[in-house]
């Protein structure tokens, strides 16, 4: 469990800046244990039946109020990777804020979709269960390490409309001649939204590798830009809540590209934040607002940041 | 139409009616429609839906694409555990049903012995999911339920 007392006093001091009257919630929740969650694979099993399954094991599971689909196990979470339905693939344990972006993707199942940072594959897959297997998901990742996950969690999921693709991201306009109808951009991330749970030695990233992160994550949200269709969506997620990583990265791209338009991200029973307008002197697209800044207190999951992106 | 696309994926329409006439002999499945399959090496089988496939000649240095599905060995198809899963709803033959307690067994690795006089690769159910693919002979039934894939007892 995290010990708020031996956070460091930057995280401390620029946490209370971005929550204000929130913060002392905010570090309550930062002190309780992690929550537990899974998603049932509906690609495999109907969603009434995941349930009824889980009833019986007596895990006890709550669908979540902005994905029914998505679980918090209450009881019993121990007790699910030792069963036959997740050897099966029934069941996928996905952190609750994590299933937002594809929630916000909004795929359908005739849309050609790219996921450009997909492993481990926990949101290919919930992608791939929203279009019911249909239409086609490329998924990429440029470690190898991590497309061997990617591979054994699309086959476990029963995933059979996807292209593993091995590539740096911020490269692959130059490859790819397709055009997408919905580009996922789920970057890499100092992952500062993700500290319930975590050990005590928790150090807050320095900014030399804020900025090492942030120039990939915009090299990275500029491919997928290039890569979408006029009219198409992408979203732009981190598990990170530094603007440095978030709202400067989204400002960057809408300097760069007069036709991206950030659009509303309203996403039924998800309690959020709108994103920043300003930060330390920066005044960002009054737009930004659109953004979704969802700290652990608003749901009592990690925190994450997700931008929905339009190209007119 | 026969293409290389890839670094060892396959389209190959005459190979492709091969396997499902395969999947029609041993389970009585002639075709899931919406998918298509892929050879990828010499024996291993993937299965792709329809838009995906359609893709897989645009997209250069391709990584694993669809569905692992089994291997074609010699005049039968080996099902893998998802392939088993996809089938098993609609086969109309090869399917064995076992008990909860052998289910368990079974999926841990272990041969079971069951009373079916079938012979070759079968189609494992509990009677209410469909868990893999085995190997009857003489009312003994292999498991090939892949380490990674067990239930883990702990």
């Amino acid at each position: 469990m995290l010990d708020i007392d031996k956070l460091p006093k930057p995280f401390l001091e620029r946490f209370s800046a971005l929550l204000g009257d929130e913060f002392d919630q905010f570090l309550r929740n930062l002190a309780q244990p992690s929550e537990n969650f899974v998603r049932v694979n509906t690609l495999k099993v109907p969603l009434k039946d995941g349930q009824e399954r889980l009833a019986e094991m007596n895990i006890e599971a709550m669908p979540l109020p902005y994905y029914p689909a998505g679980l918090r196990i209450r009881r019993g979470h121990e007790l699910i990777p030792r069963t036959v339905d997740f050897a099966l693939g029934y069941f996928y344990i996905q952190e609750g804020a994590s299933m937002v972006p594809p929630i916000s993707l909004a795929p359908k199942p005739n849309h050609l979709v790219l996921d450009l940072c997909a492993a481990p594959g926990s949101k290919t897959t919930q992608i791939s269960q929203m279009m019911g297997n249909q239409g086609a998901i490329i998924a990429n990742d440029r470690t190898f390490q991590r497309i061997t996950s990617l591979g054994h969690n699309l086959q476990l999921c029963g995933v059979s409309n996807t292209i593993v693709l091995h590539e740096d991201g911020r490269l692959l306009p130059q490859s790819l001649s397709l055009k997408f109808d919905r580009v996922l951009v789920d970057a890499p991330c100092s992952a500062s939204g993700h500290l319930r749970g975590k050990s005590p030695q928790f150090e807050s990233p320095n900014p030399k590798r804020l900025q090492g992160l942030q120039a990939l994550q915009k090299g990275l949200i500029k491919a997928g830009f290039r890569l979408l269709k006029s009219g198409g969506r992408l979203v732009y997620s981190t598990c990170s809540l530094h603007p440095e990583e978030n709202e400067d990265v989204i400002q960057h791209l809408l300097n760069q590209n007069p036709e991206a338009r950030l659009t509303k991200n309203e996403i039924i029973g998800l309690a959020s934040h709108p994103g920043l307008i300003e930060w330390e002197n920066t005044h960002y697209n009054d737009m930004m607002r659109h953004c979704l800044r969802v700290y652990p207190q608003d749901n009592d999951t990690d925190g994450f940041f997700i931008a929905s992106i339009r190209r007119s | 139409m026969r293409s290389k696309s890839t670094v060892n994926l396959v389209v190959d329409d005459k190979w492709e009616k091969e396997v499902w006439g395969l999947l029609h002999h041993q389970y009585g499945v002639s075709q899931l429609p919406g998918y298509r399959l892929l050879r990828s090496g010499r024996k291993r089988i993937r299965i792709i839906s329809e838009e995906a496939f359609k893709l897989v000649t645009q997209v250069p240095c391709a990584g694993p694409a669809g569905l692992y599905f089994g291997e074609y060995r010699p005049h039968a198809i080996r099902p893998s555990m998802d392939g088993a899963q996809l089938i098993g709803p609609y086969a109309t033959k090869g399917v064995v049903i076992i008990t909860k307690e052998q289910a368990n067994n079974w999926l841990q690795g272990q041969s079971i012995e069951i009373k079916d006089d079938q012979h070759g690769y079968v189609i494992v159910s509990d009677g209410h999911r469909f868990l893999g693919c085995g190997s009857l002979s003489k009312g003994v039934l292999l498991s090939f339920v892949p380490k990674v894939r067990r239930p883990n007892k702990q």
